[in-house]
């Protein structure tokens, strides 16, 4: 990836500052879709890193003479819900929990599966038939329907929503670099590694975790766009964050008995779920082009 | 070919065990002492523990676990806490309900997503293989919850042209039209995210056909190029196609028909399943899920089978 080193700043040879710039250009102009992506994805990052200082109210602070109060009213860039609170408010904080949602499952099941894919793939027999027989259960059952059960069973919560997509998602990335793994180990430098006298542990993972990483990457980056929509999702059932903390699921579900005198108090939050979404959806596809080749579309 | 069939009907055997073990599992450690709900808090230690015998909740988990199986096998899925009536009946009532709109809806994605696939790779890299594109990965971030929100809206509140929800109107019997009118919302709403799918896929597919060999070889004998890219360029793409759609269809049935379900009070499967969880319907729940997870199994072998008898490459792997 082409980005300005560190020290370019105090580099102020004009070539190299025009070399960076054009290659940035360059970069941008081939790969529109992780511009566009990272562009959506920041700005949702930085309401949510920024809320404490710009949001104008508590996202939980009731104000029931405002309540309903429309989109533009003073006070109220946003409009208000039901209870007076500030939806403008209410969504840069619920971004945080559909940050944590998209990312933390993710990379929770990313790092477990990258383990069990490449003991499964690179030692076979048993470890393999153990981890890959037992992931075809947990891959077999409706992947929706497991999550709710399992947050149904665990109880409500952003920790306990975090769990159950994890174990939803540890399935599919167990088998993506299981996948990965075995047309990996046939490599000239496994054997390299082999001959000069590293251990099996040794290969696992300075050898063949670190060549897995870039395609297990481009898969789950594929994939966070979904767990988004599919989070939010959720918690609108009402099974992940609790109220009063804001989030967006949430918020639809709260807005629809007003849908129809008041349709921005469940369509704003919606809106911020798509463009969240959307983001990591272009993001995704771009990783996708840049780290697997073999994947493009 | 048929020893291919036993071995993969074969291999449902674990798979539902193990999700029946999961199942159970989560009906176990679920919060909430079963004899409190039967007793009240104030019932004496002695009865408790006489209670506790008499339903086995003392054996050992893996006797528990076969007893239920047992009971599950023999059709008895306990009693919804809500409804209080059994909960297998009701089950399949409901099925048919979701099935009714997840036809509807995957019939929409299949069109669409297939027609709109088949352009995209034609007109690869024109504008309108991009404006594909980028509706694709719109209709992906959509949540089909607030996408339903936002239909309701415009055609039933705005424009009064179709009803809210539910399956058909109070005043009517359920005729055929009425039935349709409140049918045609939820299955487009459903059916987007995997139309967007099937076009990605499909896009894929025949961009792999058409850079062939033999597509330069039909073109020099004069085909015309609806022949050609239908009857021989789709033709050879159909087998992931067809296997993608299908897959589509199982995360469709117990996906985005769940929540679409919620947002019209469409009264199938997916709505039984919300009401459960915010009833707290445990046995209605698990019931539903173990249900679905049947269904999803038996559906994914489906599609595998189907994909390796239309595919020549892989009937013999």
């Amino acid at each position: 990836m082409v980005s300005l080193s560190p020290n370019s700043t105090s580099d102020r040879s004009p070539s190299r500052v025009m070399l960076a710039l054009s290659n940035g250009r360059r970069f941008a102009k081939t790969h529109k879709s992780i511009v566009v992506g990272a562009i959506m994805v920041g700005f949702v990052v930085a309401m949510a890193a920024l809320a404490p200082v710009l949001s104008p109210y508590s996202p939980t602070r009731i104000h029931p003479l405002d309540r309903l109060a429309g989109v533009g009213s003073p006070g109220y860039l946003l409009g208000a819900d039901q209870q007076g609170r500030d939806i403008l408010s209410r969504l840069m904080w619920g971004a945080r929990s559909s940050l944590a949602i998209a990312v933390l499952p993710l990379t929770i099941a990313g790092i477990l599966g990258l383990v069990l894919g490449s003991v499964a793939g690179y030692i076979g027999k048993l470890p393999e038939t153990l981890i890959m027989r037992s992931m075809d259960v947990v891959f077999g059952l409706p992947p929706i329907l497991l999550a709710i059960a399992v947050a149904a069973t665990l109880g409500p919560g952003l920790v306990n929503l975090v769990i159950s997509l994890s174990i939803v998602l540890l399935p599919p990335m167990t088998r993506v670099t299981f996948q990965v793994v075995t047309t990996l180990k046939e490599q000239p430098f496994v054997d390299a590694a082999k001959v000069s006298g590293a251990t099996t542990p040794q290969i696992i993972f300075d050898q063949i975790i670190p060549n897995s990483l870039a395609p297990v990457i481009a898969y789950g980056a594929s994939l966070a766009g979904s767990m988004v929509v599919f989070g939010a999702g959720i918690s609108f059932i009402g099974l992940g964050i609790q109220p009063p903390q804001a989030d967006w699921g949430r918020m639809i579900n709260d807005g629809r008995e007003v849908l129809d005198l008041h349709p921005h108090v469940s369509t704003l939050p919606g809106l911020a779920i798509f463009i969240l979404a959307a983001g990591f959806n272009f993001l995704g596809d771009g990783l996708r082009d840049l780290l697997d080749p073999r994947m493009r579309m | 070919m048929i020893a291919l069939l036993v071995r993969r009907t074969l291999f449902l055997i674990p798979v539902l065990l193990g999700g029946s073990a999961i199942v159970f599992f989560l009906i176990h450690s679920a919060p909430g002492d079963p004899i409190d709900a039967l007793m009240g808090m104030y019932a004496s230690p002695e009865a408790r523990e006489a209670l506790r015998i008499k339903y086995g909740l003392n054996d050992p988990l893996l006797a528990q676990y076969f007893r239920w199986l047992g009971l599950v096998l023999q059709g008895d899925w306990g009693m919804s806490i809500q409804q209080r009536v059994p909960v297998l009946p009701l089950v399949l009532e409901k099925f048919w309900i979701t099935i009714l709109l997840t036809s509807a809806a995957s019939l929409f994605a299949a069109i669409v997503g297939i027609s709109a696939g088949i352009i995209s790779a034609v007109k690869q890299n024109s504008w309108i293989d991009h404006l594909i594109l980028i509706l694709s990965v719109f209709a992906l971030s959509m949540p089909p919850y607030w996408l339903g929100l936002i239909a309701i809206f415009v055609f039933s509140v705005q424009l009064g042209w179709l009803p809210t929800g539910g399956l058909y109107s109070f005043s009517g019997q359920m005729e055929l039209f009425d039935v349709l009118k409140h049918l045609i919302m939820p299955a487009i709403v459903a059916g987007l995210t995997p139309a967007a799918i099937i076009a990605r896929v499909t896009r894929a597919a025949m961009l792999e056909v058409l850079k062939l060999d033999f597509m330069t070889a039909l073109r020099a004998k004069g085909l015309r190029e609806r022949t050609i890219v239908l009857g021989h360029a789709f033709r050879n793409a159909l087998p992931t196609v067809v296997s993608m759609t299908g897959l589509q269809i199982g995360y469709l049935i117990l996906g985005a028909a769940l929540f679409v379900e919620i947002i019209f009070s469409w009264p199938g499967l997916g709505l039984e399943i919300y009401k459960s969880v915010v009833g707290r319907d445990m046995p209605m729940m698990l019931g539903l899920v173990l249900f679905s997870t049947f269904i999803f199994v038996v559906l994914n072998l489906a599609v595998d089978i189907i994909y390796r008898v239309i595919n020549p490459r892989v009937r013999e792997a």
